[in-house]
């Protein structure tokens, strides 16, 4: 059976809700909804083919560039953006009424016209229209009679009435007595089954039962019988309550504001604000000292470094000199050497302190060679001095 | 309805993404009329510490058919003083036109970004030429109304 229906060509792609958000590249510039029937111009932008056609009765000119545009240059977009748009999963028009489905947006018609339960479709009995879920095989318009309150209303309608008819019989909820809708309420007020608090739930009992039973537990509630007491302890407790509120209010208008307090509290206020404004001095005054510490020791790593740097290469230049005197010795022990061999008398009994005296000796007497000797001395002499 | 439901997006943009900086949204009951609110956001002495009000009315062609735009007094709102914005809140703006000014792309936060940023790049604290004679005789509706655009600059 395919019941069509009646309104087929209604469906309104541009005023359809969709799952999920969809990107705004997918959507028309000028409707700022999905694309329908997307159409893209010879600028290359894409609008729907509706809202463009629209666009352009007003204005000659592409909507996004504005560059002259008409009709003929608009053509049908390329498939491929036309199936991204088809493919959007959207919620059926008729959700609002309970319809359930969603499905991609193409598939939509289809449903809409063979499926949706929601939709009108034509009578089978009369001219009138009706919703697919209702349609049957006898017409719903017909008009019947409701059972219990005799009025008529049509078959369609006979469900809400159903929910509303005062003359329809329902059961009491406590007792299993039937009533029509309009006594329930009175009936519910004198069950004898209906489950009620204790007339003391007031003053603290958990009590909850049967009205049947409830004179019963009257006569046995602890909280009853102790009622008229509490009440007296209420009004009592409340009496005293104003009470005392009016004396305290009287206290504070006659006692003066205290000053012994008030005068304490900010001696020693100052005394603290003294107190850590010192340390607070202190704090500063380390600090400094810290400061000019730890420039002080940089400094004397520096001097030091220096002084030895100094006196390392003074080490050096003593270490030259004695390297030349060694070598003006060992000269001048050669020469000796040599005189000695030549003379016969000299003897080898030659030792360290004869020889350093022999040098001095050749330095202030000797002719030829000396001038050489004095020349390698003299720079040796000027590093040493440095 | 085509206006309605554009208005509609519109509005649930502005509701639930931030608008640009200086523009707020002040009032949109329905799809008829909204009015919004826009700040110059530089140190132009002009308009600076300044909320200037707009009302837009929308027609029901509208994106086709560009809005009615234009400033209104309020408490704390006063009209821009501009060389375009007439004293009576009517701005000179072809962007406002329906001719070819407008076009459908357009939208309500783009409409107050372009005139926010003509209040930006405005220095001279003046009205257009004959405001006194426009504000009298401007009592008929503003679509009425044809403006000349000859200032490229702003």
């Amino acid at each position: 059976m395919s019941l069509n229906s009646v309104s087929e060509n209604t469906l309104d792609l541009g005023n359809l809700s969709y799952l999920t958000e969809v990107d705004d590249n997918l959507c028309c510039p000028i409707c700022h909804s999905p694309l329908v029937d997307p159409v893209h111009t010879k600028c290359r932008h894409t609008f729907c083919s509706s809202c463009i056609t629209e666009a352009l009765e007003t204005s000659k000119t592409c909507p996004v560039d504005r560059k002259p545009l008409k009709l003929e240059d608009v053509s049908a977009a390329p498939i491929m953006i036309a199936n991204l748009v088809n493919d959007l999963v959207v919620l059926c028009p008729n959700s609002e009424f309970g319809c359930p489905m969603t499905c991609a947006r193409y598939l939509l018609g289809g449903h809409l016209r063979e499926d949706c339960a929601f939709v009108a479709v034509k009578c089978l009995g009369c001219d009138g229209t009706i919703m697919r879920r209702d349609a049957g095989s006898e017409c719903l318009h017909q008009l019947v009679e409701c059972p219990f309150c005799s009025s008529s209303c049509r078959k369609i309608d006979m469900e809400n009435h159903r929910v509303e008819c005062p003359r329809i019989i329902a059961a009491c909820n406590h007792c299993s007595g039937d009533f029509t809708r309009s006594n329930i309420k009175a009936h519910e007020a004198t069950c004898d089954e209906a489950i009620m608090p204790c007339e003391s739930s007031d003053v603290g009992c958990p009590w909850k039962g049967a009205r049947r039973e409830l004179t019963e537990h009257t006569r046995a509630c602890p909280f009853t019988l102790l009622r008229p007491v509490l009440h007296a302890h209420a009004g009592r407790l409340e009496t005293l309550e104003l009470e005392n509120r009016a004396l305290r209010r009287k206290i504070d208008i006659l006692l003066p504001p205290r000053p012994p307090t008030e005068a304490a509290a900010p001696f020693f206020d100052e005394h603290t604000i003294q107190l850590l404004a010192e340390q607070e001095h202190l704090r500063s005054d380390l600090e400094r000292l810290t400061a000019s510490l730890s420039e002080m020791e940089i400094q004397q790593g520096m001097l030091l470094m220096n002084e030895s740097l100094r006196l390392k290469e003074e080490v050096a230049g003593l270490r030259a000199a004695i390297g030349g005197i060694r070598m003006q010795i060992h000269w001048l022990m050669n020469t000796r050497h040599q005189a000695v061999d030549q003379r016969p008398v000299g003897g080898t009994s030659s030792s360290s302190g004869p020889q350093n005296s022999s040098a001095q000796g050749g330095n202030l007497s000797s002719g030829g060679v000396l001038p050489n000797i004095r020349r390698m001395a003299d720079p040796l002499n000027d590093r040493v001095k440095l | 309805m085509f206006h309605a439901k554009r208005l509609q997006k519109e509005l649930s943009k502005i509701h639930q993404g931030l608008p640009p900086a200086g523009i707020h949204l002040v009032a949109a009951n329905d799809f008829q009329e909204w009015q919004m609110d826009i700040q110059v956001l530089d140190e132009n002495p002009l308009y600076h510490g300044k909320t200037f009000r707009l009302n837009f009315k929308f027609s029901n062609n509208y994106p086709i058919e560009a809005p009615e735009v234009m400033f209104i007094r309020a408490t704390d709102r006063d009209i821009p003083m501009h060389p375009h914005i007439y004293s009576n809140g009517v701005i000179c703006l072809d962007l406002l036109s329906s001719g070819n000014g407008w076009s459908p792309v357009q939208s309500v936060e783009s409409v107050c970004m372009s005139i926010q940023s003509m209040l930006t790049g405005n220095t001279k604290n003046e009205r257009p030429d004959g405001d006194d004679q426009f504000v009298l005789r401007t009592n008929r509706s503003l679509r009425n109304i044809r403006f000349v655009y000859d200032d490229p600059t702003v």
